[in-house]
């Protein structure tokens, strides 16, 4: 049985190379910043393949 | 105040919570929650001047962690629970105008890399058996925030809809050995007339049996259950078959065209082996002036009635712009 999704691990997507950071909020809910480096995008250049 | 109620006459839980009578409620650009911090002091939802993708619990969710006792005594016949999971609000970006047609493919792979990131974070809570990635775009669909922003649902049980997706897999794999989606996905491609896009690693059709007029099913060509099992070229196949499709949809009427984006994934605590992930839209649109309703066939019956055919639907978003690949990324 599977239990929950998979990690990916046969390549390496750089999109996954984010930064997190977990901050409370004032009234107590949680609030997550997701940033990625500038370079991302210039090192996500693959085309989609052919399947 | 928040609960699940149980309907024994479909057998699915109702969610009550009164809370979100409260919400905000379409505010002006100056008082939008959803923006970056501002120097004026005027408080949202985020204390940071500057992001490049936020999440963060809903203020007023229908599910929470820590979901307070039901308010009413349920029976062994309508039995009533707290309403545990969660409920988390995903700023596609700080600028408050756009939608997300206008993100840039850079902009979509990260948020598919987020809505990964949440969906194994969620799954991974206790009690949480099903994470729903959505977004409820334009007025008509009842926004109530402008600002481009979707949703993410954690629930304590598999929604009715896609519970019976997954019996429909598995029934079709015990009958045939083969994937519900992927048998469809073959013959939709082999017809051909209701493909929408093509991005080699995913496939847009406005499906055989639309319910919605220009309703569109994103299907990756990979047997996979969760956003997170992708690889790379496959998310971003994804960013461009989403890219190209909400880019058709704008220029169908000349408009941004409201929808719903439902992200099937498949369940976290069941054998659901045989579920496929796909996207599915439903735009309310059946002419530029005119919405379909969800009225007496529909609501009181579940059968829905389309009012156009979805070959000729498909036709009419096929031969929209982008038309390839190659112009997706030209114009991203």
């Amino acid at each position: 049985m599977q239990d929950g999704p998979l990690d990916h691990d046969d390549d390496h997507d750089p999109y996954d190379d984010f930064t997190l950071d977990e901050e409370p909020m004032p009234d107590g809910r949680t609030i997550r910043y997701y940033a990625w480096p500038e370079s991302v995008d210039d090192e996500a250049t693959a085309p989609a393949p052919d399947v | 105040m928040s609960e699940l109620r149980w309907d024994p006459l479909l057998g699915e839980w109702v969610i009550t919570a009164t809370e979100r009578q409260e919400r905000t409620f379409l505010p002006p650009k100056d008082f939008c929650p959803l923006c970056p911090a501002r120097p004026d002091g005027v408080p949202t939802e985020i204390g940071r001047a500057d992001f490049d993708v936020v999440v963060f619990d809903n203020r007023f969710p229908s599910l929470r962690p820590d979901s307070p006792p039901p308010a009413v005594t349920g029976t062994a016949l309508m039995p009533v629970r707290p309403a545990e999971g969660a409920c988390e609000v995903v700023v596609y970006t700080p600028r408050h105008e756009g939608t997300l047609a206008d993100a840039s493919l850079g902009r979509l792979r990260r948020l598919v890399a987020v809505w990964a990131d949440r969906t194994t974070a969620l799954a991974h809570r206790s009690g949480i058996d099903y994470v729903y990635v959505f977004e409820n775009k334009g007025e008509v669909i009842g926004v109530t925030l402008a600002h481009p922003h979707g949703q993410i649902y954690a629930y304590p049980f598999i929604p009715p809809v896609v519970d019976r997706e997954v019996a429909q897999a598995a029934k079709h794999r015990s009958e045939t050995g083969g994937c519900l989606w992927c048998d469809v996905l073959h013959e939709e491609r082999e017809d051909g007339r209701r493909v929408v896009f093509e991005a080699g690693s995913w496939t847009a059709t406005v499906p055989f049996f639309a319910r919605w007029p220009y309703e569109a099913h994103l299907v990756p060509s990979r047997h996979v259950g969760f956003l997170s099992e992708l690889t790379a070229g496959e998310r971003d196949g994804l960013a461009v078959t989403l890219k190209a499709v909400l880019a058709k949809y704008d220029a169908l009427f000349g408009f941004s065209l409201p929808y719903i984006m439902a992200v099937h994934q498949a369940p976290v605590r069941t054998d659901a082996s045989a579920y496929h992930l796909h996207v599915e839209f439903y735009p309310p649109n059946r002419t530029a002036s005119k919405l379909k309703y969800l009225a007496g066939s529909e609501a009181g019956a579940g059968a829905f009635i389309n009012d156009t055919l979805p070959e000729e639907t498909a036709a009419e978003l096929r031969t929209l712009e982008p038309t390839t690949v190659e112009a997706v990324r030209a114009g991203s």
